[in-house]
């Protein structure tokens, strides 16, 4: 089946005075119909950037996308449409929720006029239509009286319920695409398995495929069919879900999985050190200056993503050289 | 909403009490008395405690200020001793002019200092952002009467024009009258648009930074209603305090603009009472002009609880 | 400290303001020795000259030099200004310290008189101070001081503040030093910076409340020069003679616009959130 985002090597860069550092690179993933696709990493790895350069909402400058095509239902390369073109399809067919639904809404405008919002920009509807919307996609995110919540402002929100109110507003317009930034991070455990639960309900009846991004592999393990890893601005593996719990092949991927919580280890794991900064980015293999299993060629040489089993890539030197033995 | 009005205009009683405690305290330290300013020196003794029994002024101080007090809230403000003529009439009468140049001036203001604002924050850090901050505090640092006189010399010089004289209201001849009040307002709203531009900037920036805007973009929502429709409303709430202030800071600065362009209001007033100490026409009239003040300032904080929904009526 | 400067020399704009609030207090200082003419002086025959080798910036209707009259009323500003804000900066620092220490109803008392000094507009309290006292260079510098009382006030008190509830101070008390010993110590350099903005500002709002004083009468008396009164007495003449407009004018403008953005870019640089 043919996917509904395909992203090719996409490569984002940050300028600074007169330096212009890279902080993303050689992203390559594809996501399908009706799929749960994940994006795992720390912060400072580039995914919630990604995320922003797909919505065309990086900002520029300094941000800028240097290279690559990201192609929405097939033909259309997000990256070469223009503004006006982009804005139609955001918030539209591709929409978007963010970490922190306390400061995600406008506090001067009650939750009717942010949904309303939406729909004049996307639909020609009546008042009166677009009011019927507005009170059904309430009620389809689980919250008990739209008429009179429609009514209020953010903050006379709980934090849960402000999240289920943003993805209420994204998908309004019957999305094909949600990409959802670290959507229960800030939120109470409870609700994050509701929050977690409404996005599946919904992505079976929208038939709306869904980009997570988040730091969580509980997140992850709950709700994705695909994962891929980034660190440091790269996807160092992508793999389904199952096999990225069972068979993980990135020395990173087995810290982050070894750092879970739940893990039977006494003391929880933590990698080492942390993500190296735009200014030292090693010049090889990113991950280098963190890895236990580090070789001299990781400090020189960045390591090619390749394919090491069915549906599995990984960009390691461990495989890369093995493979090279077998040739 | 009304019961937050209500508490609030009662809160301002001490605030009011204190401040005409305070006029009435400064106006009694004036040096030498008013008897012998009406009298001259050389006038009878029978004169003079006839004089003094009139005006209360045989009375101990806390009586002299309830007796004030007690006229000025019930509309009775005194005469003046230079016309005989009813203080508050006369305020009443020239604070029309006032307020109306008032307004203009902040209107003018807003018209050049918001767009300007909003374009700086925009295009932050370049030559227009650079530009901006410049007139901005030329804005600040021109004093009014030298920007006033300076214009007057321009206009008479290059273009031989001249304000029109013989002040007419806005009633009676409208046109006219606007013709009046454009040039003064001008100056004045020049003056006050500098902060308010550096206000708008930071704030419009500020508000840019926020996850909701992230949110509203996402919508497919353009940069025009971004701008207009969210940032500048969000914005509007420390750009009215700013406003507030300066609506102040005008009230007082058209005593010097009043005294160039001639024109016959509250500020005017003020300084010829002054000038021919005239002072229960000063007592009187700052005492006006100090309760517009407060008021003021009262209005632009309902408004804000009006913009901002999070701000509770308590 | 050392930063401040390194920084501030990066500040184009920084660097124009100290240069032009350097030469102004040049003018102010050395005024006397620069000035060719004596400023009360008239020369009677040279009565609304214009600007000649002899006169650079021309005569008034009194024949007198306006070039003169220009750099010793740059003297008669800055002491005015230097004079006001040292009352208003005092007064506020002692009061200021007193509410933010106490905080209790010596503060509210404070805090309410300052309250009601506000509920005036600048220039009109001002005034009325002046119209009381009786006008002349001391009551116009008393005037004006007790007009930035309040802004200093609030500038110190909130230091004040903010340093009493810092975490140091809290664990001062915790182990059992006496607590305003501590405060004592910190309140100084807290308050410093922006009280040193403040000043810088208050210096530039002083001198442009004693030019609009000295131009509406109630100022600085003559012959006394001020560039407020020169620029009100040039209204008569200034179609005729531009001169003794423009220049006390241009002086009043430059001097201003140089203390604000000296001001400016302080507060930029001691206070960046607010950039």
């Amino acid at each position: 089946m043919a996917p509904i985002l395909q992203i090719k090597d996409l490569q984002i860069d940050v300028k600074m005075d007169e330096e212009v550092l890279n902080v993303v690179k050689n992203i390559n993933l594809e996501i399908g119909k009706r799929e749960i696709y994940g994006i795992v990493g720390e912060s400072g790895s580039g995914k919630s950037l990604t995320s922003l350069a797909i919505m065309g909402l990086l900002a520029s400058p300094p941000l800028q996308v240097s290279k690559g095509e990201i192609f929405f239902e097939e033909d259309k390369d997000l990256l070469k449409l223009s503004s006006r073109e982009l804005r139609k399809i955001r918030g539209n067919k591709i929409s978007m929720i963010f970490q922190e639904p306390m400061s995600a809404l406008d506090p001067l405008f009650t939750i009717e006029d942010q949904l309303m919002e939406s729909l004049k920009f996307h639909t020609k509807l009546s008042k009166k239509e677009m009011k019927r919307a507005c009170v059904k996609i309430i009620e389809k995110v689980g919250i008990p009286r739209p008429e009179q919540i429609m009514k209020e402002y953010p903050h006379q929100l709980s934090g849960g319920m402000r999240q289920r109110i943003m993805i209420a507003i994204a998908m309004l317009c019957n999305p094909k695409l949600l990409i959802a930034d670290e959507p229960t991070t800030a939120l109470d455990v409870t609700i994050q398995a509701q929050i977690l639960d409404l996005m599946k309900e919904l992505r079976d009846d929208f038939e709306t495929s869904i980009l997570m991004i988040t730091h969580d592999l509980g997140v992850i393990a709950e709700t994705c069919q695909r994962v891929a890893v980034m660190y440091a601005g790269e996807i160092v593996e992508e793999t389904d879900v199952v096999s990225l719990f069972h068979r993980p092949k990135h020395p990173y991927t087995k810290g982050l999985l070894k750092s879970m919580v739940g893990d039977r280890s006494d003391a929880l794991y933590s990698i080492p050190g942390k993500v190296p900064s735009v200014e030292q980015m090693p010049k090889g293999c990113r991950f280098v200056t963190r890895c236990p299993e580090a070789m001299d060629i990781c400090e020189k040489v960045s390591p090619d993503d390749l394919e090491v089993a069915d549906n599995h890539r990984c960009k390691c030197w461990l495989y890369q050289k093995e493979m090279a033995n077998h040739v | 909403m009304f019961a937050y009005i209500l508490r609030r205009l009662l809160m301002l009683i001490p605030v009011l009490f204190g401040i005409s405690v305070f006029i009435f305290l400064i106006m009694k330290m004036i040096p030498g008395d008013v008897v012998s300013t009406i009298l001259g020196t050389e006038a009878t003794d029978e004169a003079r405690s006839q004089l003094e029994k009139q005006f209360g002024l045989n009375l101990p101080i806390y009586q002299q200020y309830l007796q004030w007090m007690g006229g000025v809230l019930t509309g009775d403000f005194g005469v003046s001793l230079r016309t005989g003529k009813p203080i508050l009439g006369d305020i009443i009468s020239r604070f029309g002019l006032t307020l109306e140049l008032t307004l203009l001036s902040a209107f003018i203001s807003w018209i050049i200092a918001i767009p300007l604002g909003i374009v700086a924050a925009l295009k932050r850090n370049t030559s227009t952002d650079f530009g901006v901050r410049i007139i901005s505090l030329l804005g600040v640092s021109v004093p009014n009467f030298a920007l006033a006189t300076l214009l007057l010399l321009v206009l008479s010089l290059a273009f031989s024009y001249y304000p029109p004289a013989g002040y007419v209201s806005l009633f009676e001849e409208p046109m006219k009258n606007l013709q009046m009040m454009v040039l003064p307002a001008f100056v004045l709203g020049t003056a006050m648009a500098g902060a308010v531009m550096r206000m708008t900037r930071s704030s419009i920036l500020e508000v840019l930074r926020q996850d909701f805007i992230r949110t509203i973009r996402a919508k497919g929502a353009s940069e025009r209603i971004v701008i207009f429709n969210h940032a500048l409303k969000n914005a509007m709430i420390p750009i009215l305090t700013i406003i507030g202030m300066q609506i102040g800071t005008l009230l007082g600065g058209t005593v010097i603009i009043e005294q160039i362009f001639s024109l016959p209001g509250l500020g005017q007033m003020v300084l010829t009472a002054i000038n021919q100490r005239d002072y229960p026409v000063v007592q009187g009239a700052v005492l006006f002009i100090a309760t517009v003040f407060v008021l003021i300032n009262l209005f632009v904080d309902v408004l804000y609880s009006y913009l901002d929904p999070r701000i509770t009526y308590k | 400290m050392k930063e401040i400067i390194a920084r501030l020399k990066k500040d184009k704009v920084g660097i124009v303001g100290v240069i032009g609030v350097g030469l102004v207090l040049v003018l102010g200082l050395f005024g006397p020795w620069l000035s060719p003419h004596d400023s009360t002086e008239m020369y009677k025959e040279h009565m609304l000259e214009g600007p000649s080798a002899t006169y650079w910036f021309g005569t008034d209707e009194f024949g007198r030099d306006i070039f003169s009259r220009v750099v010793e009323g740059a003297r008669v500003s800055l002491y005015v200004g230097l004079i006001s804000v040292g009352i208003g900066a005092s007064l506020g620092f002692v009061f200021g310290l007193i509410a933010g220490f106490f905080q209790n109803w010596i503060d509210n008392l404070i805090m309410r008189i300052m309250d009601i000094l506000f509920a005036f507009p600048d220039i009109l309290l001002a005034l009325t101070i002046v119209a009381v006292l009786g006008p002349n260079l001391e009551n116009t510098m008393i005037a004006i001081g007790i007009v930035f009382t309040p802004v200093f006030t609030r500038t110190v008190r909130a230091a004040v503040i903010a340093v009493k509830e810092m975490e140091f101070i809290t664990s001062a008390k915790a182990i059992g030093v006496k607590t305003h010993k501590v405060i004592f110590r910190h309140v100084s350099p807290n308050v410093l910076a922006p009280f040193i903005v403040q000043s810088t500002l208050a210096l530039s709002g002083a001198i442009l409340t004693e030019a609009a004083l000295s131009f509406l009468g109630l100022g600085i008396q003559p012959p006394n020069p001020s560039w407020g009164a020169m620029l009100n007495e040039s209204r008569q003449y200034m179609e005729i003679a531009p001169w003794i407009a423009i220049f006390p004018a241009l002086f009043i403008i430059v001097t201003i616009f140089c203390f604000n953005l000296l001001g400016d870019s302080l507060r930029d640089l001691l206070d960046p959130k607010l950039k």
